[in-house]
């Protein structure tokens, strides 16, 4: 044998394998980051990028997860936080971001139309990176309080303070859209 | 209105697989399988070819580059500059279908020689493009990276200056070029390409002093675009610059780089923002146990001899160790690849007081190989293995050391003779230092090893006093036979330094030296013959102490692997039984054969492999 295709026997995966899992899970995890990065594609394509490189690093080291998918979306959610905290480092960009939302808020006619789904959809990609990943994470990700606070690396109250102000936010704009 | 919990109740409905864009999807699944280490799946979506703009050229005090001028007009009515015999249309060179893992390039960068990339067709192949040098010279090595070319250049005369050069290869024409800190390393990767610029990065470097090691000014890490070299990030840490060489240093694991610098700063740097991600300052202050002036032979200082201090430290990174190896403390220092916390440092005075580190070291993953340079002797005499856990030395080797190429489980080592008329190509276990097999070859060295399955042995056939090296040839040699499987030769002025990976099966791109610039020669006819005494690559050699069975009857053990050799034993029939002991060799008819014991008569010799068998 030689080249790759011993490397593929070493870990016990072919190619084909590897191939069929790329193709069954990569909709989940585009997905799922897409939901919480507010509908931004390129930062969804980045992190599913740096999320299926960490498992070719893994499979590469022969150590296949044996959960695939639960692991993907594992070191999703991880790639997701640390980008959250890279954007929080940077104030300007995330204020950038806030006023872009806003400005959105602002403009944001003829939404009423849009089916429930889309439109809180809408809102959740409206909100403010922080809060739409604290409501992400509690919401969707199932995560109490104490566990955001600890993957955050903030206090629960400030947790608590960013849950309250996204479904503030939320149902600000569902009503906006309603008038 | 609705309440809150409602909204957030209704939150989950929301979730569902997307599809992302097809572009993207077909690129990464390429990405993830080369990177996980599989071939790209056929039906997969070629990444279109990039198209690269020509920048415009940083300012630099230098002449006006009035050849590259030329070239570049040149290009851009359909020609090209200095075109060998052949009225052809010049030929598509397509990029690789998939994008290319990071790779180091220059002199300290820690490398294994091992490169992602096609295997070149067997034949003769002919110059298509041989642009003008100019003043500068290319001190390699290049690398081809989805159809453009990389180079280090440094300046011939006139101030030093090192910078990277990056190429058209349809046509010759310099993409851009970007000053790099003296003697930088770069790493160029899928993001971009990582290298050390000059703080102050709009104006010319300042000059060394020649004759002496060229003085360093404090730079930067940068990240440039790949299509045009402007910065990206910066980082706003300064490194280096004391007055000695800076010789920096980087490596990209992942989404960190690693950066070393003359100073004894390592440093780790995320990819994506520059940011700093953790210093530690190690210790390079000389060691007493070591000559302080390195001397080539026939030399006495202060003559060309020049400062330990001035040796730069080696760099490599691997499964979450980075290594540190000093030629001026004598000190190999592991780290943690995560915070950079100190895992172990040994001292090894004893096997270096006349020795210097060559820029060969190369982390696995249970370990780090690094080679020691005897400058008397002018060659690697020395290649030692460190163990990851402890520091410990698992084992070592004293070769007159060619050239080295890594599979990332196998070292592929030439042996070297002053006269250049002998040797042996061996492929060693990176963990035990046994050698798995062996290989005569008439000459040449270790270029590279390629992951689609080659080891390259590079040969140039000297010309006359008058003239320069006339013929390149590289031969490709299968990895678990190390039998020969292709033959390229390149005529006409030969080669200067091959870029490797090659960047289709039928082109090769080389980058000379001095009076040669970038030439990149085609495909033209097959060899005069088929690749000579081609054995059909056998399966993985037997493992030491396996059990083999001869057959044919009337097997022949000889001496030594070669059809000529003395027969020490005929086992008259075939099913006979001998011991694998451990050595695979390709004799001097080409043809795979195996060390064997006869377990009848204890006696020890070589069959050839295609007379055996497993025991069933």
């Amino acid at each position: 044998m030689r080249g790759s295709a011993r490397a593929d026997a070493e870990q016990g995966v072919d190619t084909h394998g590897i191939a069929a899992l790329y193709d069954a899970t990569l909709d989940h995890i585009y997905g799922y980051l897409l939901l919480r990065v507010g509908g931004d594609a390129p930062i969804a394509e980045d992190l599913t990028q740096e999320t299926y490189l960490a498992l070719a690093e893994q499979i590469r080291a022969g150590a296949m997860p044996p959960a695939p998918l639960a692991w993907l979306l594992r070191v999703a959610r991880n790639k997701l936080i640390d980008f959250y905290r890279r954007q929080e480092r940077t104030a300007l960009r995330i204020g950038r971001w806030t006023e872009e939302a806003e400005q959105q808020g602002a403009g944001a006619e003829g939404i009423e139309r849009l089916p429930d789904r889309e439109l809180l959809r809408a809102a959740l990609n409206r909100l403010p990176p922080g809060q739409r990943l604290a409501i992400a994470l509690h919401y969707l990700d199932g995560l109490s309080v104490t566990e955001i606070a600890r993957e955050l690396e903030k206090s629960e109250h400030a947790v608590e303070s960013l849950l309250a102000r996204g479904r503030t936010g939320l149902r600000a704009y569902l009503i906006e859209s309603e008038a | 209105m609705r309440r809150e919990d409602d909204l957030t109740s209704q939150l989950p409905a929301l979730e569902g697989p997307v599809a992302p864009d097809p572009a993207f999807a077909a690129r990464l699944r390429d990405r993830f399988l080369a990177e996980s280490g599989h071939r790209p799946q056929p039906q997969s979506t070629a990444v279109p070819i990039r198209t690269l703009p020509v920048a415009t050229r940083p300012p630099r005090k230098r002449l006006l580059d009035l050849a590259a001028v030329a070239v570049l007009l040149l290009s851009m009515v359909g020609g090209i500059a200095r075109v060998s015999t052949g009225g052809d249309p010049t030929p598509t060179i397509q990029a690789p279908e998939t994008a290319q893992p990071a790779v180091m390039l220059g002199g300290t960068a820690a490398r294994d020689n091992r490169y992602e990339g096609p295997i070149p067709k067997s034949g003769r192949y002919k110059l298509r493009l041989d642009t003008d040098p100019d003043e500068r010279a290319f001190h390699g090595p290049g690398y081809v990276y989805e159809g453009v070319g990389f180079v280090l250049t440094s300046s011939m005369s006139g101030p030093f200056e090192t910078t990277l050069d990056v190429f058209d290869l349809e046509t010759g024409t310099e993409i851009w070029t970007r000053y790099l800190v003296l003697e930088g390393t770069v790493a160029i990767t899928p993001d971009g390409v990582v290298a050390t610029i000059p703080i102050d990065d709009t104006s010319t470097p300042e000059s060394g002093i020649p004759g002496e090691v060229p003085t360093s000014q404090p730079y930067r890490v940068a990240l440039l675009e790949l299509e045009s070299g402007e910065v990206i990030w910066k980082s706003t840490e300064g490194y280096g610059g004391n007055g000695e060489a800076a010789y920096p240093t980087v490596v990209v694991d992942g989404q960190r780089i690693f950066l070393s610098d003359n100073l004894g700063t390592l440093a780790a740097l995320d990819l994506a923002s520059g940011n700093e991600i953790w210093r530690q300052a190690l210790d390079r202050t000389p060691s007493g146990d070591l000559d302080q002036e390195i001397c080539p032979a026939g030399l006495e200082p202060p003559g060309d001899c020049w400062r330990r201090s001035s040796e730069p430290p080696l760099l490599a990174v691997k499964n979450g160790s980075v290594y540190f190896a000093d030629p001026v403390s004598g000190r190999i220092t592991a780290l943690s690849a995560d915070d950079g916390a100190e895992r172990w440092s040994v001292f090894i005075p004893d096997r270096i007081p006349g020795l210097t580190l060559t820029p060969w070291v190369v982390a696995f993953d249970d370990g780090l190989a690094v080679q020691l340079f005897d400058p008397e002797a002018g060659t690697p005499s020395y290649l030692g293995f460190w163990r990851a856990e402890d520091g410990t030395e698992a084992w070592s080797i004293e070769p007159r050391l060619g050239g080295v190429a890594s599979d990332g489980q196998s070292l592929f080592i030439s042996s070297a003779s002053a006269d250049r008329s002998c040797c042996q190509l061996s492929r060693i276990d990176a963990q035990t230092g046994d050698v798995i097999q062996s290989a005569n070859i008439a000459d040449g060295q270790v270029a590279a090893y390629l992951s689609t399955g080659s080891v390259v042995l590079e040969t140039i056939t000297q010309g006359s006093s008058e003239t320069p090296p006339s013929v390149t040839t590289l031969i490709g040699l299968d990895p678990q036979t190390l039998a020969e499987t292709w033959r390229v030769t390149l005529p006409e002025r030969g080669c200067g330094f091959p870029a490797f990976p090659v960047p289709d099966p039928e082109h090769i791109v080389c980058f000379g030296f001095g009076t040669t610039g970038l030439r990149i020669f085609e495909w033209s006819s097959p060899p005069a013959s088929p690749v000579a005494s081609q054995p059909e690559p056998t399966a993985l050699p037997f493992e030491r102490g396996d059990t083999l069975v001869t057959t044919a009857d009337g097997v022949a053990l000889r001496a030594e692997p070669d059809l000529d050799a003395e027969i020490v034993e005929r086992i008259p029939e075939a099913g006979s039984q001998l011991v694998f002991i451990g050595e695979a060799v390709t004799g001097s008819d080409g043809a795979v054969w195996y060390r064997v014991r006869s377990n009848e008569t204890a006696l020890t010799g070589y069959i050839r492999a295609d007379l055996l068998a497993p025991e069933e």
